[in-house]
């Protein structure tokens, strides 16, 4: 009895933790939501979403990056790098975390808005890496397609790090993921940087392919037309990018004839909005709602950053560039939540009045009034957009300075209200037809990451840096705009056009820098420096610092000069 | 010593105290039997009971002394506690010795996989009784702990009702992982996870079933349950019957009024007034109110308990089953908990007591509300002063807000055109409107239970064979819903339910052999085990526009839900050894399996041994008569902790993206394709080993009215666990969980009891216990060789900036520092705004001139109860103190913005509060919320209560038996805090000082009842 029982207690012990173990310590996830494996074409759709998305939850709550969300995605990221410190716009919020550095240009090595943007681009290159690595050696034709979008992406991102910071922390997929990326400065990764897009152009889709035509499925991916944009982009920033060593500009110039001669065409059909009865012109087109389906407009764009309002929800994109330039009380808000936060400079407006003449409403609408009322208040001010654009003659001249939200200042003496400037009202969630976009408050508005005008507007300069004549190349942009040709092509007229045509589309920065206007004492706008009437600031901040989190955490990153 | 015999003191007192008022009447009559009763050696025994036929006659005076009315003849019975009763023929002038029962130091106490003889000890174990009469108020199991351990510091987590606390045993072991207690119910370990909708993992239990709570604190007690010891082990077993009681009812019952203790002090209308026009800004759009916005949210709110229990013993077989009901009201508007729990418990024993039982068995379900409390005192700091509660909404402005006040600006044009306002997203919320538009129910179902069953082998009863399987369900079910004229959902509202599931399952079996043999004493035990946890649940709601009916961001129960799961494996062993009843040796041995980790890190092996010596043993001792115990004890062991943020963070896993996330390629309807994404792991991830080193020594004098102990520890953890930022590019991800780096605790514990004053009508009763820690990282693997200025930013984001965190680690300083700058003060004392010192030098003030100051967590924590017993009557009050523990002022940083800017910003009004308008920040184009003049100390003294209680005897006669004996009190808990801090309340587990709901004062009046 005694033994039995003994035998069967050891017996029971044992199957008990051996039969178990083998089991038990192995399970595996049950979640729902994610799985050991992945399906090739939502890995593939997630390179895309690096863009135009912040996580796996719309608008927020999986966010790819542990830092706040909205804020760290890659477009509204790289956006306040390059948009806010200069004369286009600021930000009314000045009690904002950063803001008053980036607005100011005073930041430092701690600054969150730098930090994001610099942790942004690196978990997607890494993300890219993965995806290099998961398909290397494929002979599938379209997965070798995607593979050099991919490489583009790729690109992209470390072109951003060569603008912002003037080197990345580098690695591409022959490394294991966890090794430390290695410093790759100025000169090293341009020609990184020109010869991998010079290899990954010849597996694209043929130039144009994706974004001309209606019928592309493709519609959102790069072809080789935003490939070769990308590198006249990359090219006429050679001199600054490589600290002088090298001199790009034929090759800006070259790029820029390939995309031009493609099948884009600068959009100068005016339409009329059967609903609000507005006529939008070509340009005004390129920014709202309807862009990817109205074929006009995507004639010209080379390659956007797809949004939706009801699929395609983030707070980075479209929603941070039509929400944060409104607030309530503005007609044709096309929007249900208003940020009033982005609003423009002087300097900007001046671009179009250079007298400071821009007509604007002096007394505000009453807190009761109706969008009508506004509208006909505006209308008898001549406040409005339309009557705006009228005076600068030139449609790009998209502000409003009329009584809605309260009566708005050419230029204030202190920055901390969003009615401190013009607003403007270029980005837009109306639709051309008139029809009702997809959700109230995210924009169904893509984004033109690479547009015509660009290539037009960089051959410009690039001839005029190689003494050649430029003219007829930016007055083709002028015309389209209607605005009266220039004569004669001044480092002035090209610094003035950049900012006209692409305005708050998040390349300010570099311009300025290409013409030696950001730092220094060459060009004070208002509040360069933190002060109403600018000041000059340090050349060190030509580049932006590198975090301290990652000079803390990766020793082969060293902090740029003077930070 | 005393941590063993604590509890035993406030039974000797009651005894006392019910003994004292027999007494009375037995001292008046005449022709009495009289005596004296005395201990060992030859000490009067002051209060021992007497009785005769089962009735008490008498009690002893301060003499020893008794005087009793019976015939001489009668056999009586003297009992005291800690003694051996005594049954004796009455007759004149007998002198009684009692003998110590050893009861006190042979006590059982439960230990982990079996019990010990309280003697026998070789670990650091603190077995505590709750402490009837200076309880204070007690809704939860963990409230009955403040202040009454060495070493264990509990923060109740404020006033939600219902709400559990956070406790730390010796200071936290980890950074990142759990630094909870491991907590075992009637011998079953608990999922620690607090389920969405229940508001504390052990509301399961009613704080009146407790029996007991076993602390396991070192190392040598606590390596038995390797894997999850690290952070101490919490053992709480429930009341039982015995065997042949008679049945027995009682009943507890008490109400509650609760207020706010303290209220801030944002500007009233008049100064704010004021403040608006200094800084420029237009006084005109002011209101003409004067609200005091805090009224409007707090209020005194009546809360009750009730419980009745039932216990007794069929022959064989004792049960005890209870049910209790409580109803708390929380001080902030709107939030209440109801909670129902019953509980039951038999234990059968069969075969002559070879083969014992022990079922026991608990439901709970709960009911809340819970109120945005922290929301809604945000806002009603910042909300305008000079504004009304309610208007008149027949106001176009104010129509979309149910005729509460709020900022509106026009609605979009995306809402019905009748619809004609919204709230102004960037003006502060009406708090009342927070708090009535918001309904967030929760029901929560708990049921466990646990059978164990005890075979001792007929004809080898040195061996029992042990198997227990126990289990718990949780499932709860919470409802959102938000009014559509609320300010978070203004013109959709939102109906949302949130459900939660959890289970685990725990069997084990272990084999016991226990044999003396001449000197040597043994006790072998070995077994195995296995645990399941399972949780899983999901949320679905939607907004709907009130027009036209359409669903608006609907949550999607596909996309929302969620399930996770983790195993653990484990055999254990332990062996004592005692020799010559003096020297004794302890070792245990555990190892675990746990599926959080990859397959090469998958198993631990937790050994420990200890040593013990009862030096009151020992021949030059043996006839120190006044001393009881004097043991010193040794102990060693490694420990280990698994509690880490996810079950499978060493695996790749992709995560599906949602329907709002996904991208478009091409157009129509087809062209929207889903995303995935790969999550950061980390294939190397172990576990966190500590290894702990204590020396302790227990004293205990005089029949007990002196005892006390103290310890010194060394415990060394590494292989923490932490989320750290990673470099960017190296995984999927910015942040990971690593094992990266050691930190080391070290102090001292010391607890003393002691009963200064003891006479016929009056007991004196003080205890106390102090213990001091010191908290420090010794590595981090991150940082680059030699640079000691690397660190891991840590700890609740503060409200300034966006996500902002104050804290961070690094090597040489205590876990979650304060990492701040240095401010920088004018000739008067006055900081200067965003002015810092230039800590290194170089000219500039950069990141690299933050420096570490201070810590939340104490150096010292105290606690200190002191009972008076007169006649019938007791007293008691119980203080806890915490020195050296810093806290983040966030309230004034967040009110820091003195400008026309930061007090009126984007149309809409910011109320701030005078020390702000003195310190005069304008909070412009600074980072002045990273100064250390915000972190403050917080070192405070508390009481915890002071209780008044009558203990009356029985009240009713019937056929000659007594009727419910019982005690009525009056206890004020929260009566009075000393310290310097401004804040609300200076404990703050956190660190961070954000709006929590404040801990209420409460006025509780109780009555227990004994049939």
């Amino acid at each position: 009895m005694k033994n039995i029982l003994l035998k069967t207690a050891v017996a029971g012990l044992l199957t008990l933790g051996f039969a178990s173990c083998a089991d038990e310590l192995n399970i595996k996830s049950i979640d729902p939501q994610t799985s050991p494996t992945y399906d090739a074409n939502a890995l593939f759709a997630k390179m895309y979403g690096t863009l135009s998305l912040t996580g796996q939850k719309g608008p927020t709550g999986s966010g790819d990056v542990s830092m706040t969300e909205d804020k760290s995605g890659f477009y509204r990221a790289t956006f306040n790098l390059e948009e806010l410190p200069t004369d286009e716009v600021n930000w009314a919020w000045q009690t904002d975390p950063g803001i008053p550095q980036i607005t100011g240009i005073s930041w430092n090595s701690t600054t969150e808005m730098n930090q994001w943007a610099y942790n942004r681009l690196g978990w997607n290159i890494n993300l890219y890496n993965f995806y290099l690595k998961e398909t290397a050696g494929t002979e599938d034709a379209d997965i070798k397609v995607r593979r050099a979008e991919v490489r583009f992406l790729r690109v992209l991102n470390y072109y951003y790090y060569l603008d912002l910071y003037h080197k990345a922390p580098f690695k591409d997929e022959s490394v294991s993921m966890e090794s430390l990326p290695v410093e790759k400065i100025g000169k090293d990764l341009y020609n990184w940087l020109d010869t991998e897009l010079t290899s990954l152009e010849a597996d694209l889709d043929p130039i144009g392919q994706n974004s001309t035509t209606k019928a592309s499925t493709n519609y959102g991916r790069a072809d080789k037309g935003a490939a070769y944009m990308l590198h006249a982009r990359l090219a006429i920033n050679s001199t600054v990018y490589t600290d002088g060593a090298i001199e790009d500009y034929e090759k800006a110039q070259s790029y820029c004839d390939k995309v031009i001669a493609g099948p884009y065409k600068l959009n100068e059909t005016v339409k009329t909005n059967s609903v609000n009865g507005l006529k939008y012109s070509g340009y005004a087109q390129l920014f709202m709602a309807d862009n990817d389906e109205n074929s006009d407009a995507m004639q010209e764009i080379i390659l956007p950053i797809r949004q939706d309002g009801l699929h395609t929800k983030s707070n980075t994109g479209s929603n941070m560039l039509v929400n944060s330039m409104r607030k309530a009380g503005m007609p044709y808000v096309g929007v249900s939540n208003c940020w009033s936060c982005i609003y423009s400079r002087p300097e900007l407006v001046e671009k179009f009045f250079p007298k400071d003449d821009i007509p604007m409403s002096t007394v505000a609408a009453d807190d009761k009034a109706t969008e009508a009322e506004v509208i006909a208040l505006d209308a008898q001010d001549g406040s409005d957009t339309k009557s705006i654009i009228k005076v600068a003659n030139d449609d790009r001249a998209l502000f409003y300075a009329g009584r809605g939200g309260g009566v708005r200042k050419l230029r204030a003496d202190k920055l901390n209200n969003f009615l401190d400037g013009i607003s403007i009202v270029k980005w837009q969630n109306i639709r051309t037809d008139g029809a009702i976009t997809h959700d109230k408050e995210f924009p169904d508005t893509d984004i033109p990451l690479f547009r015509l005008a660009e290539a037009y507007l960089t051959r410009a300069e690039a001839k005029w840096r190689l003494g050649k004549d430029g003219l007829s190349d930016i007055n083709a942009i002028r015309k389209r705009s209607g605005a009266d040709p220039i004569s004669e092509l001044t480092k002035q007229a090209l610094v003035d056009e950049w900012s006209r045509e692409f305005y708050t589309e998040g390349r300010r920065r570099s311009d300025l820098i290409r013409f030696g206007m950001f730092t220094g004492n060459a060009y004070n706008w208002s509040w360069k420096g933190g002060i109403a009437k600018g000041q000059s600031v340090d050349s060190h901040y030509n580049y932006y610092p590198i975090p301290e989190d990652d000079i803390n955490n990766n020793p082969n990153m060293h902090q740029n000069k003077d930070y | 010593m005393m941590k063993q015999v604590k509890f035993k003191l406030p039974l000797r007192n009651l005894a006392i105290a019910a003994s004292l008022f027999l007494s009375a009447t037995a001292f008046a009559q005449s022709g009495a039997v009289k005596g004296q009763v005395k201990d060992a050696t030859g000490e009067p025994i002051i209060g021992a009971t007497i009785t005769a036929n089962g009735k008490a006659v008498g009690v002893t005076d301060f003499d020893g002394n008794y005087s009793i009315n019976v015939p001489k003849g009668t056999e009586i019975t003297i009992t005291y506690v800690g003694m051996s009763p005594k049954k004796v023929t009455a007759s004149d002038n007998l002198v009684i010795t009692l003998k110590d029962d050893n009861k006190t130091l042979n006590e059982v106490v439960v230990i982990g996989y079996g019990t010990a003889k309280k003697n026998d000890l070789t670990g650091s174990v603190t077995a505590f009784k709750p402490d009837q009469l200076s309880k204070g108020i007690t809704n939860n199991a963990t409230d009955m702990m403040v202040g009454k351990i060495a070493g264990v510091d509990v923060v109740t987590s404020g006033g939600t009702p219902g709400a559990g606390a956070q406790i730390r045993v010796r200071g936290g072991s980890s950074l990142n992982a759990s630094n909870d207690p491991l907590l075992v119910i009637d011998g079953l370990t608990i999922d620690n996870n607090t389920a969405k909708g229940m508001s504390n993992v052990l509301a399961m239990i009613n704080p009146n079933d407790i029996e007991s709570v076993t602390v396991l604190k070192d190392a040598s007690a606590t390596a038995i349950y390797g894997s999850r010891a690290s952070n101490g082990v919490i053992i709480i077993t429930t009341k039982k019957g015995r065997n042949g009681q008679k049945p027995s009812v009682s009943y507890n019952g008490d109400v509650t009024v609760s207020t706010i203790a303290k209220k801030y002090n944002p500007l009233n209308a008049t100064d704010y007034r004021s403040l608006c026009e200094r800084l420029g800004l237009d006084t005109s759009q002011l209101g003409n109110a004067n609200t005091d916005w805090q009224d409007q949210i707090f209020r005194t709110a009546v809360s009750t308990n009730h419980s009745v229990s039932v216990q007794g013993g069929l022959k064989h077989m004792p049960y005890r089953v209870s049910v209790g009901y409580n109803v708390s009201n929380g001080t902030v508007k709107t939030s209440w908990m109801n909670r129902f729990n019953t509980s039951f418990n038999v234990a059968p024993s069969f075969l002559d007591d070879h083969l014992n039982f022990n079922i026991t068995g608990k439901y709970m379900m709960e009911k809340d509300r819970y109120a945005d409390a922290s929301g809604a005192i945000g806002s009603a700091l910042s909300i305008d002063p000079t504004r009304p509660v309610y208007v008149d909404s027949s106001d176009p402005t104010y129509s979309s807000f149910g005729g509460y006040y709020q900022p509106s600006q026009s609605a979009p044009s995306s809402f019905n055109s009748e619809w004609k306002y919204t709230n102004n997203p960037n003006a502060p919320q009406n708090p009342l409107a927070l708090l009535e538009l918001q309904h967030t129910i929760a029901h929560a179902n708990d049921v466990s239970g646990n059978a164990e069953v005890d075979y001792k082998i007929h004809g080898f009863e040195d061996l029992h064979i042990h198997g227990s399987l126990g289990a718990q369900y949780t499932d709860t079910q919470q409802t959102d819903n938000i009014d559509n004229h609320s300010y978070s959902n203004n013109y959709y509202g939102w109906y949302g339910v949130t459900r939660y599931w959890k289970y685990n399952v725990v069997g084990n079996v272990y084999a016991q052999y226990q044999h003396k043999f001449g000197m040597n004493n043994i006790d072998v035990m070995g077994g195995a085990e296995q645990s399941h946890y399972h949780r899983n649940g999901y949320n679905q709601g939607q907004g709907t526009d009130p027009y036209t009916g359409v669903a608006y961001n609907p949550a999607i129960r596909s996309e929302t839900s969620w399930a996770t799961h983790n195993s653990l494996v484990s055999y254990f062993g332990r062996l004592n050894y005692t020799l010559m009843d003096r020297y004794m040796l302890t070792a245990t041995f555990r190892a675990d399996g746990s599926s959080r980790f990859a397959d090469n890190n998958k198993w631990g092996y937790f050994p420990s041994a200890a040593f013990a010596w009862r030096i009151n043993h020992e021949k030059f001792l043996k006839d120190v008569n006044w001393l009881n115990e004097l043991k010193l004890r040794l102990g060693w062991g490694i420990t280990g902790q698994q509690d880490i943020t996810g079950d499978f963070l060493y695996t790749p896993l992709y995560t599906q993206g949602n329907s709002y996330a996904m991208v478009q390629f091409g157009q129509g309807a087809n062209s929207f394709i889903y995303t995935t994404r790969p999550s950061s792991y980390n294939p190397n991830l172990k576990w966190e080993q500590t290894t702990t080193l204590n020396a302790g020594i227990d004293f205990s004098a005089l029949n007990g009215r002196l005892t006390w102990s103290l310890d010194g520890y060394y415990r060394k953890t590494k292989d923490l666990i932490n989320s750290v930022v990673i470099p960017v590019g190296t995984n999927f991800g910015d942040v990971m969980t690593e094992n990266i780096g050691s930190l080391k605790n070290y102090g001292l514990e010391f607890a003393i009891n002691a009963k200064p004053i003891v006479t016929k009508d009056f007991t004196w009763d003080v205890s106390y216990n102090i213990s001091w820690n010191h908290n420090e990282i010794t590595s981090l693997t991150g940082s680059k060789s030699g640079d000691n200025n690397y660190y891991v930013t840590t700890g609740e984001t503060i409200s300034r900036g966006s996500g902002t965190t104050i804290m961070a680690n690094r090597v040489g300083e205590a876990a979650s520092s304060f990492f701040v700058y240095q401010q920088v003060y004018d000739k008067d004392g006055k900081p200067i705004e965003g002015m810092y010192v230039d800590r290194n030098g170089d000219g500039k003030i950069n990141a690299s001139d933050r420096y570490f100051y201070k810590k939340p967590a104490p150096d010292v924590i105290m606690g200190f109860t002191t009972k008076f017993l007169y006649k019938n009557w007791d007293l008691s009050a119980a203080f806890h103190a915490s020195l050296g523990n810093y806290v983040y002022y966030n309230y004034l940083s967040d009110n820091g913005s003195i400008s026309a800017s930061g007090i009126y910003s984007n149309s809409a009004f910011r109320n701030t509060f005078p020390e702000a308008v003195k310190l005069g920040f304008t909070g412009l184009g600074t980072e002045y919320w990273l100064s250390d003049y915000f972190v403050r100390n917080a070192s405070y003294l508390k009481c915890s209560n002071i209780t008044l209680g009558y203990t009356f005897p029985a009240l009713l006669k019937f056929a000659g038996k007594e009727l419910m004996s019982g005690r009525i009190f009056f206890t004020v808990q929260n009566p009075f805090i000393i310290t310097k801090y401004k804040g609300l309340d200076p404990e703050v587990s956190s660190g961070v000082d954000k709006n929590p709901y404040p801990r209420p004062r409460s006025f509780q009046i109780g009555l227990s009842l004994n049939f």
